[in-house]
């Protein structure tokens, strides 16, 4: 024993062994703060390098003229929507009025159709028969032909002729519609009168509408060629650029492989590297003259447009029938003035565009912090922007929160005091149990179970319009899952914060005559209200960058909400800041735009997780010591 | 001044019938507070076994489905029989299946990707990350955690490293996944051994002279040391808590008493506190590594593929170290993410269903047992050891 306590006096670099051995701990410890320390500037590194990047792509935007068209761009396709919504609506009002009628004329062509496949031999015997003048041979072909379109008839499926049903209530016009092809002769292809009938009622009735669908849809062409035309050049633009960049590179890798080759080849090799102009500068201001030339063309077209707009909207009459026909058309009227001062505003911005405006830095990070639109893999443009994906992110801690704050802090409170010893010991486990729950599984029974069973309650009469959920993946699907992640989080700091309240306080306030319940909501909650805090603040850390279930269950659709739904925002699909990143993350290349701007949301995550952190502790430290 | 009317009431009366409803009433909502969140968990996890279990279980002895746990994961074939029978069988019985009937009717052939076979893939390749991870965080988080317990004195060092650890216990998962991809995955400070060094990302490459090989700094890639590593970052502050706790519990006197004898710093570590804090110290590291390891958003960049149809160590190449080294950078599967592939990027199908309740079931079940032995155990080793 007496040998195992020696004290040895061995030296290593004037260190004896009891120092290295706490140096080694030491430096374990410290491996936290490496670690820390590491983490950031490996985000950093990345992240911080979007901006740069991202600041020449906007600059290559502008220059090649992309800017000026995006505009264009965003105008076609706004006005794009009133052509569907009228066509939609047109379509609507026409079923609701002339079903019938449509079901006569669709249904007389497909027959006609039908006729024509099969008795096409049969039609041609019947017309050279005619031709010829020979009256048995014409009787025969007649008999003939009215046999197959009796045969024809009888066997016909009416569910493929009326293939919409529109016919399906009305048996009297598909029997007239039999018995008007057992009469038809293919040679004078006449059309029976009820058809034309049909025909021409539904043609006058529409006419209103008919011209006014394609008023609009006419006054939308100008720009729409506008577009295709300026799209092609832009991006011709933005190409040649791109390959000037690389010029000097290719020039050179061109004339080293020439020197390898002889004669001929060589030649030829010489002849094509002199071709690739080296210029210090791409001659934007010379390719983009198109654009400012078609300056006026796309002013004179947008006018023509919202002109167009306004009087064909004009012209839809007033009293529609269809109840989907007036929705649309009311969504129609309502959008009309926003989307004039939309297009005014970007045609204003548009003329505004010069190639050669100077950009300044502050504009790639503020496109960042404050850009409504986080598009990747987009055939025009991506666009790098952080609100949605921000908002979406605090719509669904909000979501938990709301349901787990109350659950937790009130369980911990029962377990802590109001509970037997039985309870407790059952309670505490199960909850650690929580913990343990993946969360991929609690995404899991997201998509599987929950999603579907919450779609289907809130179709209940008593729910208000607004909380009925269409797509079975949502913000509030999501949101209730991170509510049970976070409980465990909260009710365990919870519970500590309430058995740090001194044991005297809650005797003082027994013996004073208060009842438990008294107790524990005037004396010993409000005594450990910091830590109360502190641990509803680290269930948001633990709620906004929870990953796998929002990936899972949110829905991942990239919008900006609509606030005119009110509370109904809930139950939308969104997309997160830590969704984005899982999901996009495997699929861009190191070193991409895309990939720095993925580290960069990854950074902003990073910092609101510490920001949480910190002022838990700072609560804590602040509150706790009052 | 006139006498005061209001008599001051009895503090020591009977509460009022009033009082009685208002606490009994009060209690009552915090009691169902705590049972819709016991509801919410007995719920999922009883909807989860039930859907589960039938995937895992046989009618007929031995009643576990073993083809499910030793199988490869593999393509699921689907189609209808002459009969219009719907059939469902793997890969590798549908070839076979094919080469004894070559002329069977096969009609409506549909194929579903990593639907069919087992599930071994995914469960060794959680075992190895899981193993990496312990390694690792339990080496650091323990010597740490005798640093902060047994050494640290209070100073700048002391709060440098706790305001680092607690905020190292915030991040999110996702952004240990991005740490991991940025340092673990792709920056060249990390060497392997081998015998075709990948010149355009290596730093450099030592050769190891007398075999052809390469001590290359090339970096990782995706794969197991880098996924264990990204998890055992991620594990380290939950580790160094628990540990830290575990060496509190031992009493002061020990360590004075030791001391007292005349014992060094590390001896008195070593012998009356490591073996007295070894049990607890355990139960609650398995614990918070369990937790870690059920994380996805950590090896989705560093580690996981969705589908390979070779485990590490049969397609690793080379001998000895080249082995070694060869199979921990190959990427696995892991069941977490697996579970993300089934579900989440494949288009849902009933077809997928076995497969997705039968992993998530396992997963489930490895991750709570788990968890419930070690805090069974915890439990027991807090009563045995009273001192």
């Amino acid at each position: 024993m007496a040998k195992h306590f020696q004290k040895r006096g061995k030296r290593i670099l004037g260190l004896d062994k009891q120092s290295w051995i706490k140096g080694f701990f030491v430096g374990n410890a410290g491996i936290s703060i490496v670690v820390l320390f590491l983490i950031c500037f490996f985000l950093m590194l990345e992240a911080l390098r979007f901006f740069p990047s991202h600041h020449e792509s906007l600059k290559v935007y502008r220059q090649s003229g992309q800017e000026y068209v995006g505009h264009l761009i965003n105008q076609a396709e706004g006005y794009q929507e009133f052509v569907s919504f009228t066509n939609q609506a047109y379509f609507a009002e026409y079923d609701a009025l002339f079903s019938k009628e449509r079901g006569i004329k669709d249904s007389w062509g497909a027959l006609l159709g039908e006729i024509e496949d099969e008795g096409e031999d049969l039609a041609e015997a019947l017309e050279d028969a005619r031709d010829e003048e020979d009256e048995a041979a014409i009787a025969k072909a007649e008999a003939d032909y009215s046999a197959f379109l009796l045969e024809l008839t009888s066997e016909v499926d009416r569910a493929s002729i009326d293939s919409f049903g529109r016919l399906a209530k009305h048996d009297d016009a598909w029997e007239s519609l039999l018995e008007a092809a057992r009469t038809y002769d293919p040679v004078e292809e006449d059309t029976p009168e009820f058809v034309a009938q049909a025909i021409k009622a539904q043609k006058e009735g529409m006419s209103d509408f008919t011209k006014a669908k394609n008023e609009i849809a006419s006054a939308g062409t100008t720009l729409k060629d506008l577009r295709s035309k300026l799209v092609g050049i832009t991006a011709k633009i933005a190409e040649d650029a791109e390959a000037d960049k690389s010029a000097v590179a290719r020039k050179e890798a061109i004339l080293e492989g020439a020197d390898q080759l002889e004669g001929e080849a060589r030649a030829a090799a010489l002849e094509e590297a002199e071709k690739i102009v080296i210029r210090d500068e791409f001659p934007y201001g010379e390719r983009v003259k198109p654009l400012e030339e078609a300056k006026q063309a796309h002013k004179d077209a947008v006018v023509k447009m919202s002109a167009g707009l306004v009087a064909g909207i004009e012209n839809i009459p007033a009293q529609l029938s269809s109840e989907k026909a007036v929705e649309l058309v009311a969504k129609i009227k309502k959008g009309e003035e926003r989307f004039l001062e939309n297009v005014d505003r970007s045609l204003e911005q548009a003329t505004e565009w010069k190639y050669d405006e100077e950009l300044g830095f502050w504009n790639s990070v503020a496109k960042f912090f404050f850009g409504r639109d986080w598009i990747t893999n987009s055939s025009w443009t991506d666009v790098y922007g952080l609100l949605p994906l921000l908002q979406g992110s605090v719509m669904i801690s909000c979501i938990a929160l709301f349901f787990a704050v109350p659950l937790s802090i009130g369980a911990a409170i029962y377990v802590n005091r109001l509970a037997t010893l039985k309870e407790q010991n059952l309670i505490k486990p199960s909850i650690e149990m929580i913990q343990a729950i993946p969360s991929i599984v609690l995404g899991f029974f997201g998509i599987m179970v929950l999603g579907q069973q919450l779609q289907d309650w809130s179709q209940a009469a008593w729910v208000p319009e607004m909380f009925r959920i269409q797509d079975r993946l949502n913000a509030f699907n999501a949101g209730l899952l991170l509510a049970l992640m976070a409980v465990p989080t909260i009710f365990t700091l919870c519970e500590d914060a309430l058995n740090n309240v001194p044991r005297a306080y809650t005797e003082a306030s027994l013996a004073l005559g208060a009842s438990k319940l008294q107790t524990v909501t005037r004396v010993i909650v409000p005594t450990a209200i910091s830590g109360i805090l502190a641990a509803v603040l680290l269930g948001l850390g633990r709620v906004i960058g929870e990953t796998m279930v929002v990936l899972l269950v949110a829905g991942n659709r990239i919008s900006m909400p609509d606030w005119g739904q009110g509370l109904g925002i809930m139950m939308q699909p969104t997309h997160t800041m830590t969704g984005i990143i899982a999901q996009e993350m495997p699929e861009v290349g190191e070193g991409t735009l895309h990939y720095r701007a993925l580290f960069l949301v990854g950074l902003v995550l990073f910092t609101i997780s510490l920001a949480i952190n910190i002022s838990a502790q700072k609560i804590i430290k602040r509150l706790g010591n009052a | 001044m006139p006498e005061s009317k209001t008599v001051s009431k009895n503090p020591f009366r009977a509460s009022s019938r009033k009082q009685k409803v208002k606490d009994g009433l009060g209690v009552g909502v915090f009691a169902i507070f705590t049972y819709i969140i016991m509801a919410c968990a007995v719920v999922i996890i009883g909807k989860i076994t039930l859907d589960g279990l039938p995937v895992i279980l046989k009618s007929e002895a031995p009643f576990i489905n073993t083809e499910f746990f030793t199988k490869k994961t593999m393509t699921l074939n689907q189609f209808d029989t002459a009969e219009g029978e719907m059939v469902r069988m793997d890969n590798d019985d549908f070839y076979a299946f094919r080469e004894k009937n070559p002329d069977a009717v096969i009609n409506n052939h549909k194929t579903f990707s990593y639907a069919g076979g087992g599930i071994i893939g995914p469960i060794v390749g959680t075992f190895m990350l899981v193993i990496v991870c312990m390694i690792v965080s339990l080496f650091v988080g323990i010597s740490a955690a005798i640093y902060l317990n047994e050494y640290a004195r209070k100073g700048k060092t002391l709060n440098a490293i706790r305001l680092s650890i607690m905020n190292l216990a915030g991040v999110p998962s996702i952004v240990y996944g991005l740490f991991g991809a940025a340092f673990f995955v792709h920056s060249p400070f990390f060497p392997v051994f081998t015998n075709t060094p990948d010149w355009e990302k290596a730093l450099f490459a030592m050769p190891l002279w007398p075999t052809d090989g390469y001590l290359s700094f090339q970096g990782w890639g995706e794969s197991l040391l880098a996924g264990g590593l990204t998890l055992a970052v991620m594990a380290l502050p939950v580790i160094i808590a628990a540990c830290e706790e575990s060496l509190k519990a031992v009493p002061k006197g020990f360590r004075e008493a030791s001391l007292a004898l005349g014992a060094t710093k590390w001896q008195c570590i070593r012998t009356a506190v490591l073996p007295y804090a070894a049990p607890g110290i355990l139960t609650a590291s398995v614990l918070g590594i369990t937790r870690v390891a059920g994380e996805t958003a950590p090896i989705m960049f560093t580690a996981a593929v969705a589908g390979k149809d070779k485990l590490p160590w049969e397609d690793a190449q080379g001998t000895g170290l080249y082995w070694i080294s060869d199979m921990m950078t190959q990427s696995v599967q892991a069941l977490p993410y697996h579970i993300y592939v089934v579900t989440g990027k494949l288009p849902d199908d009933p077809a997928l269903k076995n497969m997705q309740y039968g992993s998530v079931f396992v997963f489930l079940l490895l991750v709570i047992s788990i968890a419930m032995v070690s805090v069974f155990l915890r439990a027991r080793f807090r009563k045995k050891l009273k001192w």
